[in-house]
């Protein structure tokens, strides 16, 4: 009898412990901050068309984007120079400026690109 | 004993994601660019002479082949002039790369070193002289290149920078002038024309558009 009570006490105590850790295990988040909202993403522009420059072996020195419109100035405009096998050969970023009617954006810095392997310009604009 | 350790585990904090988004203009797109070709040779897109500098007032439009000499009295320089109109690459095109093809009649001994520069007044072939090619403004150098001393070869000249501004803007350049730039007395090089009967001169366009 004494025994069985033994036995009932600790087996009432490690329910309880598991009890308690399982009621722990629901991480009682008090959580002082939490938001959600949303808004909405634009686009400053449905398109773009650029020229580049090459030096004398053949490789891309600049690409300039003139023609942006105005509501894009101050955006960061990246350029992927892309081959036919849709691989990114060289890439450059610059921020939209330059604005009168329009904006333009000069990218340097793509490495040693050669423009005959460059079949397609790939653009992104960002910015608040 | 009763053993009742009750774990309360208080994660005092949590952050939930914060949804607000930083860019509110996003925008991506793309270019496809054509590629093609253009080889123009012949009077009816070229003209090309020489000018020498101990016959200061001569002009040689007609000559056969186009000559190119060192030293500080007896220079000559030679003069070619494409027209890109017949390739119809807009101005929003560009050259990936162009090569003047030049057949070298009498290669130096021993090899030259030959400068290439892009010419930005235009000229006329067929009344060009030493004295006027004085007035003429140069560019830059668009590139040197090695003769060789082997007669009867075709050298290829990369010119890529000059055309690519040339189809961007027409009068960017009007062509280039070879010479040797060494006051040295060496051998002559010369190079047929577009009045030779064969193997005339040849510019070799890749571009995009």
């Amino acid at each position: 009898m004494k025994y069985l009570s033994k036995a009932l006490g600790f087996g009432i105590a490690v329910v309880a412990t598991f009890a308690a850790c399982a009621a722990a295990a629901t991480l009682a988040l008090s959580s002082t901050r939490l938001s959600a909202g949303n808004v909405g993403v634009t686009a400053c522009t449905s398109s773009l068309a650029a020229t580049r420059n090459v030096n004398n072996a053949g490789n891309v020195t600049q690409v300039n984007v003139a023609g942006i419109p105005a509501a894009c100035s101050g955006e960061t405009l990246s350029v992927t120079l892309v081959n036919a096998a849709n691989a990114a050969l060289g890439s450059g970023s610059a921020t939209v400026g330059n604005c009168g009617t329009t904006c333009s954006a000069t990218i340097t810095g793509f490495g040693t690109v050669s423009a005959l392997n460059v079949v397609r310009y790939s653009y992104g604009l960002t910015g608040a | 004993m009763l053993l009742a350790a009750t774990i309360g585990v208080g994660l005092g904090v949590a952050y939930a994601a914060s949804l607000s988004v930083g860019s509110w203009h996003l925008w991506a797109g793309s270019q496809t660019l054509t590629k093609s070709t253009c080889t123009l040779s012949g009077s009816a897109v070229a003209n090309d002479t020489y000018v020498d500098q101990a016959h200061a007032n001569t002009n040689y439009g007609t000559a056969t082949t186009m000559q190119v000499h060192p030293g500080t009295s007896t220079r000559q320089w030679s003069f070619l002039h494409f027209d890109l109109s017949s390739c119809s690459i807009p101005t929003t095109g560009g050259a990936d790369s162009a090569t003047l093809k030049l057949y070298m009649s009498n290669a130096p001994s021993p090899s030259r070193t030959l400068t290439v520069t892009s010419e930005i007044t235009p000229f006329t072939a067929t009344t060009l002289t030493w004295t006027q090619a004085q007035s003429l403004s140069y560019g830059s150098t668009t590139t040197t290149f090695s003769s060789g001393t082997t007669n009867g070869v075709t050298v290829s000249i990369p010119v890529t920078i000059d055309v690519d501004a040339m189809i961007k803007n027409t009068s960017a350049s009007y062509g280039w002038r070879i010479s040797d730039d060494n006051t040295s007395l060496s051998d002559t090089t010369a190079f047929n024309t577009l009045n030779a009967t064969s193997n005339i001169p040849q510019l070799v366009i890749s571009y995009e558009k």
